[in-house]
């Protein structure tokens, strides 16, 4: 398990790589803007420059524009049409369930299949081992899982923050998405609705638990006899 | 009351109701597109109120829904566009040296259905049941009939189709304005940027709306007449994203391209500059403009869609930025060694170009996949399109207004009170919307939230209280200077685009003498235009307000008043009654009102016309419209794609249709357009009677097809074959159905043509009007062309 890199890990990588070339781009064009604004601050409304557009000319704009404006425009379009292709990189990461040969606890493939119905206003975990539960997602500890979506009335969208997937649940169609579960056992935030589906949409969260085999082994038994 | 009271009142509303003046016109937009932010703005407030704080309980519920659906239709649909068009109807006419718009009853008409649409929207929260609750996006199911019953949500389609008909209308008005009526010598290069923008603007609407109305009929006959195109299994759902997404992606240039014009026009007169490199930024819309269509994916990355297309349409979003990217930097760089004077619009302008940077920026990150996949439905992206809309397009929409303020009313606005109001408003906006990227877990339309996400949820709320309260000052600020201020020169900014040549406020025919711009941009004022001269001529008429009070009461009748009879699930009552009675004597009015030539106006002899240069004007609207028709029949029939490869079989209700009845109904279609064709010839050799006997016969085939329509559908009817059958029955009857509404439409209108011809209205030399509905009849027979294979080969 330990070459998986997490799903999360995934967008901090790419968001924090988004986010420097963003404050470093947008710093400069900022400050140039805010440079040029007082740099070329007027003395008063007569203040002209003689090269100044004169009322009752109207110029024909076809103009001569330096040489290093169209440096700006290639370098512009280079950098962020190659920042959306290397991000294609980790979006086919993302896009295919990782395949591992270590057992998950079910033994019958990969990753551990949990099917996630949702419904105004609830989602209803269907686990491998036969049960379900509602509104409560309990996960154990390093161990991939896939979740199924689906709807069984309107447009939900299924996320869980802290691992930073999200997919919608479409009626009619099954999507899924895949996490890896941290280490570290303990609560990690809320599975939430993303996506408007009715008066309920604020209450339609689950919590998220991740606890180690032994406990998760547990509370298998637990929801199986129960 | 006094006599001359009463009289006074009526003779403003005369004044007013019957106005076709394009400044008129201008202003009723930009007055009542305020009063829609107002609204708008309130709905925002509330959100924040409840936001405040976890666990309270200002607006829970559905009613925080409605809030929040109705906040950003306001917003956007009734706000933002209504105001930069009240702006351009004022401006745009000046700026190209015109008389007015190309066809002022239209304009008029545009505004009146633009009003009657807002008042249905603002009417719906008092619907049994509370108004629409879906969000803006409307998404399919949760607006089907089992999710949402109650009747405001289809008085918020209705209003959604009105207000896209008056964008429509709109559309061809300043497209045909912008292209042939442009003063002698203002050519494409030396229109003003604010100009440019509303030619893309319009571009951009023509191609959205038309699919906007299509997609929300749908849904209008889902929710009344039983069909099932969005909550059907076979992705009703992606249908809606789809088309919603097809119309969405674009309206966001149509947003924000007028603002961009504004800001960069303000921009170029207070830095005393040409704007840097304005061809390029042409260039780079046009191709903006063209791309847009190419991008609506990226509003669905995470709904299951291929890899591939994902990959695709990320490219071109990636693509799509650079041209907002090059606009910027020419703003940015035409600041360079200019001489820059700081009034309340120049930092409007400002403050919008910073506010773009950080809206831009957080976009480009959307634009990603795997970083969209973590953003999709969370504040971050309500953040990214809060700094464009706010920031940006509100921004220069208020740089606009204090701009043309003094151009418009004569009056100089109060210059310390708007400096204040920038500065309020600009230093509230940040921590208003920049703590939403802080909040990019936070799911968007939720009334209660987790416990950490509490401290910035109330920093933007007091943020928003600051900026929403700003918006008081201009208010205060417009109202005061327009009784009190001081006198405004008739160019105040020392600006050179062409509305600041004539006198604050302009006259009623907006220039003193015929407008012509000399080879090196000189700007003359001459006594004629090659011996045309503009005589002034009032054309007032009451019909465009008629339309607009029937389209409000048909709206209103879907709730109110005592039900006559329902048809299906949709009540008719006296008030829908008399609503579309009013739309057809107006109708009937506006036709007489052509037939005896009311409102011909005389048209200068030269003008700048390029590209459409033999079209003439009436012409180049038909063909604009048509234009938009097609897209209309374009989204109808791309549904059928949809559906058709999604489900391989017909079931259930499979119809093979009788495929005689079809040819037979061909046949009398393209009959019918001979006859028009022969009707056309004889007109052009001179035979009045010949032209009216043949337009007669293609107006008889025309009413024939429909009838054969008729016994065509009762027959299925009567076996059973209804709107609730299936897929292919309710494609079936959707389709023919709107084809059949034109066929209705193009026979009324040769109706029209042989009264107009019986009143001796058409010779050998002139026959205006005749081209122009056989284009349409044109259309109408290239859609057959298309549905006769659809429903009765394949």
């Amino acid at each position: 398990m330990a070459e998986i890199v997490a799903t999360e890990e995934v967008f901090w990588r790419l968001f924090t790589l988004y986010l420097m070339g963003g404050l470093l781009l947008g710093g400069i064009a900022s400050f140039i803007l805010w440079y040029l604004a007082f740099r070329y601050k007027a003395g008063s409304p007569e203040d002209i420059p003689p090269d100044a557009p004169r009322p009752g000319f109207i110029p024909s704009a076809i103009l001569r524009t330096p040489s290093w404006s169209k440096l700006i425009l290639i370098s512009t379009g280079v950098i962020v049409t190659g920042l959306t292709l290397y991000s294609f990189i980790p979006l086919d990461y993302l896009s295919q369930t990782p395949v591992v040969q270590s057992p998950s606890l079910d033994g019958s493939g990969d990753a551990m299949v949990i099917w996630v119905e949702s419904r105004q206003f609830a989602w209803i975990f269907k686990y491998p081992q036969g049960f379900t539960s509602v509104n409560r997602l309990v996960l154990p500890t390093n161990t991939l899982v896939e979740f199924k979506v689906v709807s069984s009335d309107v447009w939900h969208a299924f996320g869980i923050p802290y691992f930073k997937v999200k997919v919608d649940a479409i009626p009619g169609v099954v999507n899924s998405v895949w996490i890896k579960t941290p280490s570290k056992p303990g609560s990690y935030g809320y599975v939430w609705c993303y996506e408007l589906c009715g008066a309920g949409h604020t209450i339609m969260r689950a919590p998220v638990e991740v606890v180690d085999r032994g406990a998760f082994e547990e509370w298998v038994r637990s929801m199986r006899g129960g | 009351m006094s006599e001359g009271y009463l009289n006074q009142v009526s003779r403003f509303l005369w004044r007013w109701l019957t106005t076709t003046n394009h400044k008129d016109i201008g202003l009723l937009y930009i007055l009542t597109s305020i009063y829609f932010f107002l609204v708008a703005g309130v709905l925002g407030m509330l959100i924040r109120t409840q936001l405040a704080k976890p666990g309270s309980s200002v607006l829970i519920g559905n009613e925080y829904n409605e809030a929040v659906t109705m906040h950003g239709l306001f917003m956007l649909l009734w706000f933002v566009s209504p105001l930069a068009f009240g702006l351009a109807n004022y401006i745009v006419p000046l700026q190209i040296g015109a008389r007015d718009l190309a066809f002022p009853r239209l304009n008029a008409l545009s505004y009146w259905l633009y009003l009657a649409s807002g008042l249905i929207a603002l009417a719906s929260f008092f619907a049994p049941g509370g108004t629409a609750s879906t969000g803006w996006t409307l998404y399919a199911p949760l607006t089907s009939e089992i999710y949402s019953p109650g009747k405001g949500l289809d008085l918020v389609g209705l209003a959604v189709i009105l207000f896209s008909a008056s964008v429509t209308l709109g559309t061809i008005n300043f497209l045909v304005t912008i292209v042939k009526m442009r003063a002698p010598g203002m050519t494409w290069a030396r229109l003003p940027m604010f100009s440019w923008t509303i030619v893309f603007t319009v571009l951009l609407m023509l191609w959205a709306f038309p699919t906007l109305i299509a997609a929300v009929f749908l849904l209008f006959l889902d929710r009344n007449f039983g069909t099932r195109f969005y909550d059907s299994p076979l992705g009703g759902s992606y249908l809606w994203a789809h088309l919603f997404w097809f119309f969405g992606h674009p309206e966001v240039y149509i947003l924000l391209f007028p603002a961009l014009g504004i800001i960069a026009d303000v921009i170029s007169t207070f830095s005393r500059r040409q704007l840097f490199a304005k061809h390029i930024i042409v260039l780079g819309l046009s191709l903006g403009t063209a791309l847009s269509f190419l991008v609506w994916v990226h509003h669905m990355f995470i709904t299951g869609i291929a890899l591939e297309i994902r990959k695709i349409q990320s490219f071109t979003t990636a693509i799509i930025s650079v041209p907002f990217e090059m606009t910027v930097i020419a703003m940015i760089l035409t600041l360079w060694r200019g001489r820059i004077w700081y009034t309340t619009p120049m930092l409007f302008a400002l403050g919008a170009i910073f506010n773009f940077i950080i809206g831009g920026a957080t976009g480009v990150a959307l634009s990603s996949v795997p970083l969209d996949i973590a953003f999709r439905g969370t504040y971050w992206v309500v953040g990214h399109f809060h700094y464009i809309v706010a920031g940006v397009i509100t921004f220069g929409l208020m740089a606009g207004l204090y701009y043309w303020f003094p151009k418009i009313t004569g009056r100089m606005y109060n210059e310390t009170l708007g400096k204040i109001h920038f500065a309020i408003a600009f230093f509230s906006m940040h921590p208003l919307y920049l703590s939403w990227f802080l909040l990019m877990d936070m799911p968007r339309r939720i009334y209660d939230y987790a416990p950490e996400w509490a401290t910035f949820n109330l920093i933007s709320t007091i943020g928003a209280f600051i900026f929403g309260a700003s918006f008081i000052l201009p208010l205060i600020n417009f109202t005061y200077s327009l009784w009190r201020g001081p006198r405004a020169p008739d160019n105040p900014w020392n600006a050179y685009t062409l509305e600041w040549l004539t006198k604050s406020p302009p006259p009623r025919h907006n220039f003193e003498g015929e407008v012509m711009i000399a080879g090196d941009g000189r700007v003359l004022f001459l006594a004629t235009n090659g011996g045309y001269h503009h005589v002034h001529v009032e054309h007032r008429t009451l019909t465009p307000f008629g339309i607009g009070l029937g389209a409000l009461l048909v709206g209103l009748g879907l709730i109110y008043s005592p039900t006559l009879f329902t048809i299906f699930n949709l009540n008719v009552t006296l008030l829908s009654l008399a609503g579309i009675l009013t739309v057809a004597v107006s109708l009937l009015a506006w036709a007489w009102g052509d037939l005896r030539d009311r409102f011909v106006i005389p048209e200068p002899k030269t003008v700048e016309d390029w590209p459409l240069s033999g079209v003439d004007k009436v012409r180049s609207g038909v063909w604009v419209f048509l234009v938009g028709d097609m897209f209309l029949f374009g989204t109808l029939i791309g549904t059928w794609l949809f559906v058709r490869t999604r489900s391989l079989v017909w079931e259930p209700g499979y119809l093979s249709h009788d495929l005689a009845i079809g040819l037979v109904n061909t046949f009398i279609l393209f009959t019918a357009t001979y006859f028009y064709l022969l009707g056309y010839i004889f007109i052009r050799r001179g035979s009045t009677a010949g032209f009216i006997m043949n337009m007669v016969l293609a107006t008889a085939l025309a009413i024939a097809f429909l009838l054969v329509k008729v016994v065509e559908w009762s027959h299925l009817v009567s076996i059973g074959y209804t709107l609730n059958t299936g897929l292919q029955a309710q494609l079936y009857y959707t389709l023919t159905g709107v084809h059949g509404l034109h066929v209705l439409f193009g026979a009324l209108a040769t109706v029209y043509i042989v009264a107009k011809a019986l009143r001796g209205g058409y010779t050998r030399e002139s026959h205006k009007g005749v081209v122009e509905i056989g284009l349409y009849w044109g259309m109408v027979e290239m859609v057959w062309v298309f549905l006769f294979p659809m429903f009765y080969l394949l």
